[in-house]
């Protein structure tokens, strides 16, 4: 294992022993490998920046010898396409995607295996500070107990420092999308206004909007004012409506029409219902990503629709049903459409008993349902009884916290670790379980009288 | 006329770092500086303020430019561009400078409070706390409003300038017109008034103000304007306080000047027996303003240059290098203030020296980056900004050179 600096300035000597240029630079290959490759060295031969290929080394030991003679070495002037240590990593800013935070490179180290050299990682602590200063014997000092080595493994690296013009990545995520979007939205918190337009820049558009959604509203809107307003609508689109309305209404006036004028008119539609209520009502917090059927249709043509559309698993527990006018008529759970025979009309087999909230609900209502019935989403209603859009239940904390709690200062947030794949679904009940729940309580307080009970026993032989 | 409301809105949103630094360079090291250069020569050193001034201009515009180009911070473009040692080199030479100017500014706050009556003893440690405390969990911003406010106490030098009636013909002669003198102690004024106008914490506090403001390329003549702006009207106070200290002190002979108390006269036409209250008030509001931003800034800086986690919404556990060089620079510059036999004005002054030999240092190294192609694409220096520039570096360097030898031989100058 050799640090980089103690390589910086070596000699290189061909075949014959002729100085060819000191060692000032190498280029790496960015593969997502978790050892990176040096693919070439670069030097200055004649002043100019040159590249030699790694397959021209011979040996290495004090210096570094080629297997050519002078007049072999390929004339290759370095344009600066590839990935450097010196431009992009020595003294640069770069993302520690493990530890989730951004730190300076100070050092990096290599392995060597014959003549292939290999990044294994940086050096992000003053150690590695003090060694780049010409400090030798660190750990002979009394303070170096205190010292801790920081060192960050390659493949949890991910550089800042990439001009995109000039340098094509073979891989088409970078790291940083490996990251949860909140934990990447919580690293952003510590960058510059700079710093965090690269970032979004770099990343898909679906990426960015996941992250922009979870970030704070300092973070938010350092993001919209650094990116161009075509690239803001891109990744709005890739927003559920009513979380691109959060983000509209942080937005002035004037940025806040030009985007919703570049976004595409069906989901600035979305957005636009969505902003005509008030945030704090239930036609502001709702989603509209909904499943709706018709009551007249059969089982077999909903398993069918279902099909076809293949919604996100989570819209796909409650299924509303609607009649004519898009009047909310009940709802339907994914166990009763199973176990039903598929020729059987929606209308016999789904719950009636829906509870729903009107547009202007406010919030408290909202919240008070959603937990005294253990639903899963709450579906909202216009004053004709019409089908709106539904809130789901994930939404019940951020309602109930007090209105800074993002920003207060008292919460100061402590850095958890990489979660491991965080599975939403383990956290939510199992919804059929739910519906059941609340059929059983209204009909156990409905069967006051044994007719009632006996009719009840009827159904269920049926069954 | 036309008011483009829409330009005038950009302004209103991008200015406050120009202004801020500008105000907080008349700090008790300013004060006590300009006050002493009228004192002890006159209307000898009015002169030097015009190229000063514009000197100031380019360097600040400069670090303004490079800030809102790069969006990075002066440490950070240091460390990314030079390496480790120049790093290293600057990063000392920057904790020293700006040592300097916090032992100055806590010795402000120990000769305002004496103006009042109150020891030093109570207050210093009482503002090194309050300071502490507010720059880490307190709301800053706030109170940086009321700091500025209260700067307006500088109009009283201007007023004052007019009411004392000097022969402006006689003013005017020596704005113009350089004098040279080669004393040591007419050379070292000159890299005081330099070190104090120029000095090396304004150019990372600037450049960090305008990343932190997140000001765009597009915006940035308006940042220009905050800039220039706030510079004209610190030189004119800078002015006027080196005018009416000359007016009231210089027929006293030199070194005349030797506590606040005294210094405090230059306000007197305007002021009568209220003159040193006034300038009690505005050397106590200097001081602490400016204690609120030198320490942190300099933390900020050396944390961003060596690779050290820094921020007052981390930690001390996240942050130990952070808070502990915080902390230092305000426990051992209080500290030092109160020792016994600290001559408080020849602590406001020397520092101010000290930036001024420090400057052309870190001045260079600030060139070599702004004109850096592959760092400011378009936006590198035009050769007038250049010749200026480097003039100062080479100007500065022989006035340090002079004063150094003028010191070891006294008799060459004589």
């Amino acid at each position: 294992m050799i640090y980089f600096s103690t390589l910086q300035g070596k000699q290189i000597l061909d075949l014959n022993g002729r100085n060819v240029g000191s060692l000032m630079d190498f280029t790496i290959a960015y593969d997502g490998k978790s050892n990176a490759e040096i693919d070439s060295f670069i030097t200055r031969i004649n002043g100019e920046r040159r590249k030699i290929p790694q397959n021209f080394v011979l040996k290495f030991d004090q210096q570094i010898h080629l297997n050519v003679p002078f007049a072999k070495i390929p004339i290759i002037n370095d344009d600066e396409t590839s990935l450097s240590l010196v431009n992009n990593i020595l003294d640069m800013q770069i993302v520690d995607t493990e530890g989730m935070k951004v730190v300076r490179v100070n050092d990096i180290m290599l392995s060597v295996k014959d003549t292939k050299f290999c990044v294994t990682s940086v050096d992000v602590g003053f150690k590695g500070f003090l060694r780049r200063l010409g400090v030798t014997n660190i750990d002979s000092m009394p303070i170096a107990s205190s010292m801790k080595e920081k060192i960050i493994p390659w493949e949890f690296v991910a550089p800042l420092e990439i001009d995109k013009k000039k340098i094509q990545l073979n891989i088409p995520k970078t790291k940083l999308s490996k990251l949860h979007p909140a934990d990447l939205a919580d690293i952003m918190e510590d960058l510059s206004h700079r710093e965090r337009a690269m970032i979004f820049r770099s990343l898909d558009e679906e990426f960015a909007a996941k992250t922009l959604v979870e970030a704070e509203p300092e973070v938010q809107k350092s993001a919209l004012r650094s990116l161009r307003p075509e690239k803001i609508a891109d990744i709005m689109e890739e927003m559920l409506p009513e979380q691109a309305a959060d983000i509209i209404s942080i937005m002035p006036k004037r940025t806040a029409s030009e985007i919703l004028g570049l976004i595409s008119p069906l989901d600035a539609e979305d957005i636009r219902e969505i902003m005509e209520y008030g945030k704090e009502t239930a036609g502001g917090l709702m989603s509209t990503n909904y499943i709706a059927i018709s009551e007249e249709s059969t089982v077999d043509e909903v398993i069918q629709y279902l099909r076809d559309i293949s919604p996100d698993s989570h819209n796909i527990y409650y299924i509303y049903v609607v009649g004519k006018d898009n009047v909310l008529k009940g709802v339907l759970s994914l166990r009763n459409l199973i176990v039903s025979k598929g020729h059987e009309i929606i209308e016999n087999i789904m719950f009636k008993n829906i509870i729903s909230v009107s547009v202007n609900a406010k919030k408290e209502d909202i919240a008070n349902l959603i937990s005294k019935y253990n639903l899963l989403a709450l579906p909202v209603v216009n004053n004709k009884g019409q089908l709106e859009g539904i809130i789901r239940s994930d939404l019940v904390l951020e309602l109930v916290m007090p209105k800074n709690w993002k920003t207060n200062k008292f919460m100061k947030k402590k850095r958890q670790p990489r979660q491991k794949e965080i599975n939403t679904l383990s956290i939510i009940k199992t919804p059929e379980r739910s519906i059941e729940n609340i059929e059983k309580k209204i009909e156990h307080k409905k069967a006051s009288t044994t007719a009632e009970r006996k009719k009840k026993k009827g159904k269920e032989n049926k069954k | 006329m036309n008011i483009n409301w829409k330009n005038v809105a950009i302004f209103m949103a991008v200015i406050g770092p120009g202004i801020i630094t500008a105000n907080v360079d008349n700090d008790a090291g300013g004060i006590t500086t300009y006050t002493l250069a009228g004192a002890n020569f006159g209307y000898a050193l009015l002169w030097s303020l015009i190229p000063i001034t514009i000197a100031l201009m380019i360097v600040q515009e400069m670090v303004a430019r490079m800030g809102v180009v790069t969006g990075k911070g002066l440490a950070d473009l240091i460390r990314e561009n030079f390496g480790v040692k120049t790093t290293f080199y600057i990063m000392i030479a920057l904790i020293i400078a700006n040592f300097g100017n916090v032992l100055a500014e806590f010795a402000g706050v120990a000769a305002g409070g004496e103006i009042f009556g109150i020891s030093r003893y109570l207050l210093v440690p009482v503002v090194a706390v309050f300071v502490w405390f507010l720059v880490v969990k307190g709301n800053y911003k706030s109170t940086e409003k009321i700091f500025l406010w209260a700067c307006l106490f500088y109009l009283t030098y201007i007023v004052s300038g007019f009411m004392s009636k000097p022969d402006w013909t006689d003013v005017a002669k020596n704005t113009i017109l350089p004098i040279t003198n080669f004393s040591m102690a007419y050379v070292m004024m000159l890299i005081g008034l330099i070190g104090t106008t120029i000095a090396p914490w304004m150019q990372f506090y600037l450049q960090s103000s305008i990343v932190e403001k997140g000001v765009k390329v597009e915006e940035y003549k308006y940042s220009k304007w905050d800039v220039y702006v706030g510079i004209i009207m610190t030189d004119v106070v800078a002015f006027f306080i080196v005018l009416t200290s000359a007016i009231i002190f210089f027929k006293y002979g030199p070194n005349y000047v030797q506590t606040a108390e005294q210094a405090a006269m230059a306000l007197a036409p305007l002021a009568g027996k209220y003159a040193t209250y006034i300038f009690g008030f505005g050397l106590l509001n200097a001081s602490i303003f400016a204690a609120s931003i030198l320490p942190i800034s300099t933390a900020y800086s050396v944390c961003e240059g060596i690779g050290f986690e820094s921020g007052v919404n981390k930690k001390f556990k996240e942050a130990p290098q952070f808070y502990g060089l915080y902390t230092l620079l305000i426990v051992l510059g209080a500290t030092i203030i109160l020792l016994p036999g600290v001559s408080l004005i020849g602590i406001m002054y020397i520092s101010q020296v000290v930036n001024g030999i420090l400057l052309p240092f870190i001045l260079t190294y600030m060139l070599l980056l702004v004109n850096k192609k592959k760092l400011m694409g378009t936006y590198v220096n035009t050769k007038t900004q250049n010749i200026i520039a480097w003039g100062s570096v080479i100007i500065v360097n022989i006035l340090t050179v002079v004063m150094v030898l003028s010191f070891i031989f006294p008799n060459w100058f004589a």
